[in-house]
């Protein structure tokens, strides 16, 4: 961010190619405050401190709600997009790392209802894994996220944030814009789903037992 | 409570699961978000351009009021910040820059413009300012993706030629030894003026533009306005534009006499139409001559009875004149009545340029895949084209799954630079 002082101080004697040096981009700082005011200005900087923040996590949380690294860029890209389209509704900065995963979320849940309608049509490709991976590890994390595909995008989501990505439950809460009470009710049901799917499968239950 | 180990389970997947590393694409996928915010936000700024009007004349009385009856504002034009390298480096106004020899340099502006310095070339940020940024090419080429802000003006120079631009995207290049100047748009417009030019030359759309200084000459320069070139005799690969010929430009009918006045293409097989703007061009009269005729018999019983040359005449001619409506019934006339002549072939990928000229994406998609079922004399164009039609629609994975083909296919095609660009993103 330029502020005003800076640029008076930077915008003297620019001439042809002999011009004093800029002053550089002043960083954005690094608390959540000024980052929320850049990206409310939509500054280059700030938008740049957001993706350097939050890419990983967001990228990681995407990856495993979903179970592939496949159209992950272009759905952290949408992720980002709607984070600075939306920043204006977000009334407490200290929130933004709930912001940012909430609004992942939402971008992971219409991605998986529109996978499982793609898969209902018979457009949905079936994921193969890394051809590195053991096919025996490999083939048990398909069948794990072949449980999750069968439960709906809600649970799947909450089932994962919780268990996989290790979110505590007023995290999730929070996230998810509901109360404690229901990210509750809704994990419970999802693991209820999940066990009564994956129950049925001893490949699994040992991979779940940590056998292989 | 359930019997099942979730804990051990989400330890395994974390395990187990791809990580998530973006790693040499970090600073690419940086880098399209700021520009995909800067985009919506110009394309904001338009729309709200109208209703804002009248706030706009308010306010410049007041700035009028303020110059007239307030002291002086301290200090000098405003600067416009920039940084470069995937380093974040800050930019230094008069500073030389140029990548490293395995790769490219990005240039990134405060206002959300980027600059994308090819590899073995080398530019020059002579003045950056918000009201005013200007730029030397001092040699090879550059992609330019200038974000418009209102009374902003963006000037890069490159040989004796200056281009002038508004907001748009292009690529631009400056060949010091052999005094070339080309310039490939891909979206909006600029004003290219210097020698020979100094009307200025408007290029817009995704149109091509070459300009040679010889010798103490000057080549008449050569543009290609839509519907451009592509010819079964002559596809033109960019490196056309040393020979002054620009990489897409515009045919003279099939059949019509080559102008006099004109230079060759690289090939000779078919003569280039270097100034389409020009009213009386021998090209322009023999299409139009050859329009004529058709109408002259009837468009309907010229359809079903002309033959495959004539046709294809009719076609060419038809385009070349903006008739697209004429020229598509004749090339469906042609595939039609004459399917697998030599006169018919690439009619299909002209079929798909006239419907992407006339914004139809889809249905030219669907050309392009049939110049391509057909291995048609145009089938790596059709690629090429389909592959910006695919990313102009959104559908980036399809483009890239389609730009990793036409690489694999002809990794020195006229679109390689977008095919690479598209499948690095």
């Amino acid at each position: 961010m330029l502020t005003p002082s800076t640029r008076r101080h930077a915008g003297l004697t620019i001439t042809g190619r002999t011009a004093e040096p800029v002053v550089p981009l002043a960083r954005v700082g690094s608390d959540d405050a000024a980052l929320v005011e850049g990206l409310r200005a939509e500054r280059p900087q700030a938008i740049a401190e957001l993706f350097d923040r939050f890419s990983g996590v967001v990228r990681t949380m995407l990856i495993r709600t979903l179970g592939s690294p496949r159209d992950v860029e272009d759905l952290a890209q949408e992720t980002f997009l709607v984070v600075i389209r939306r920043i204006s509704t977000l009334r407490d900065s200290s929130a933004l790392s709930s912001f940012v995963i909430g609004v992942a979320i939402r971008v992971a849940r219409n991605e998986l209802r529109k996978r499982s309608l793609r898969r209902w049509v018979g457009l949905e490709e079936v994921e193969q894994g890394s051809a590195e991976q053991d096919p025996v590890v490999r083939e048990s994390v398909a069948r794990v996220y072949r449980a999750l595909d069968r439960m709906d995008a809600t649970s799947r989501v909450v089932f994962v944030l919780r268990h996989v990505e290790g979110l505590e439950l007023t995290e999730l809460a929070t996230a998810m814009d509901v109360s404690l009470a229901t990210v509750k009710r809704r994990l419970a049901r999802a693991e209820r789903r999940f066990e009564a799917i994956a129950g049925q499968d001893p490949l699994l239950r040992a991979y779940i037992g940590g056998g292989s | 409570m359930s019997g099942f180990d979730f804990e051990g389970l989400g330890r395994r997947l974390r395990e187990d699961l791809p990580v998530a590393d973006p790693g040499a694409r970090y600073s690419e996928q940086r880098l399209r978000l700021i520009q995909a915010v800067a985009r919506r936000r110009a394309g904001s700024v338009r729309r709200t351009t109208l209703v804002m009007g009248f706030a706009a004349a308010v306010a410049a009385a007041l700035v009028l009021w303020l110059g007239v009856f307030s002291p002086a504002l301290p200090g000098g034009p405003e600067p416009l910040a920039f940084e470069v390298g995937d380093t974040s480096e800050p930019g230094k106004v008069g500073a030389y820059y140029a990548p490293s020899a395995d790769g490219t340099l990005p240039i990134r502006f405060e206002d959300g413009s980027t600059i994308e310095v090819a590899k073995r070339s080398g530019l020059r940020v002579s003045r950056a300012e918000r009201g005013k940024t200007a730029l030397l090419l001092e040699t090879g080429t550059a992609s330019f993706d200038i974000v418009p802000r209102p009374g902003a003006v963006w000037e890069i120079a490159a040989g004796p030629y200056l281009v002038q631009v508004t907001g748009t995207a292009f690529a631009l290049s400056w060949d010091g030894a052999t005094r070339t100047l080309g310039l490939e748009m891909r979206s909006g417009s600029v004003l290219v003026s210097g020698p020979g030019l100094e009307g200025g030359h408007r290029v817009s759309g995704t149109e091509r533009f070459a300009a040679r200084v010889t010798a103490g000459r000057i080549d008449e320069p050569s543009r290609a306005a839509p519907p451009p070139a592509e010819v079964p005799e002559a596809p033109s690969p960019p490196a056309a534009v040393e020979t002054g010929r620009a990489p897409e430009s515009n045919p003279p009918p099939h059949g019509a006499p080559p102008a006099k006045n004109t230079p060759s293409s690289a090939t000779g097989a078919m003569p280039n139409h270097s100034d389409r703007g020009a009213p009386d061009s021998a090209q322009r009269r023999s299409a139009r001559a050859i329009v004529d005729a058709a109408e002259r018999r009837g468009i309907g019983a010229f359809l079903t009875s002309a033959s495959a040359d004539e046709l294809r005449a009719l076609a060419d001619a038809a385009r070349f004149t903006g008739r697209a409506g004429l020229s598509r019934r004749a090339l469906l006339a042609l595939r039609s009545r004459f399917a697998g002549t030599r006169p018919a072939a690439g009619s299909a990928f002209l079929l798909g340029r006239l419907a992407d000229d006339g914004g139809a994406p889809h249905e030219a998609i669907e050309w392009y895949d049939r110049e391509l079922a057909e291995s048609g004399p145009l089938a790596a164009e059709a690629l090429g084209r389909k592959l910006i039609a695919l990313h102009r629609l959104g559908r980036t994975n399809d483009a890239r799954a389609v730009a990793s083909d036409y690489l694999r296919r002809f990794p020195d095609g006229p679109y390689a630079p977008q095919a690479r660009d598209l499948s690095t993103r």
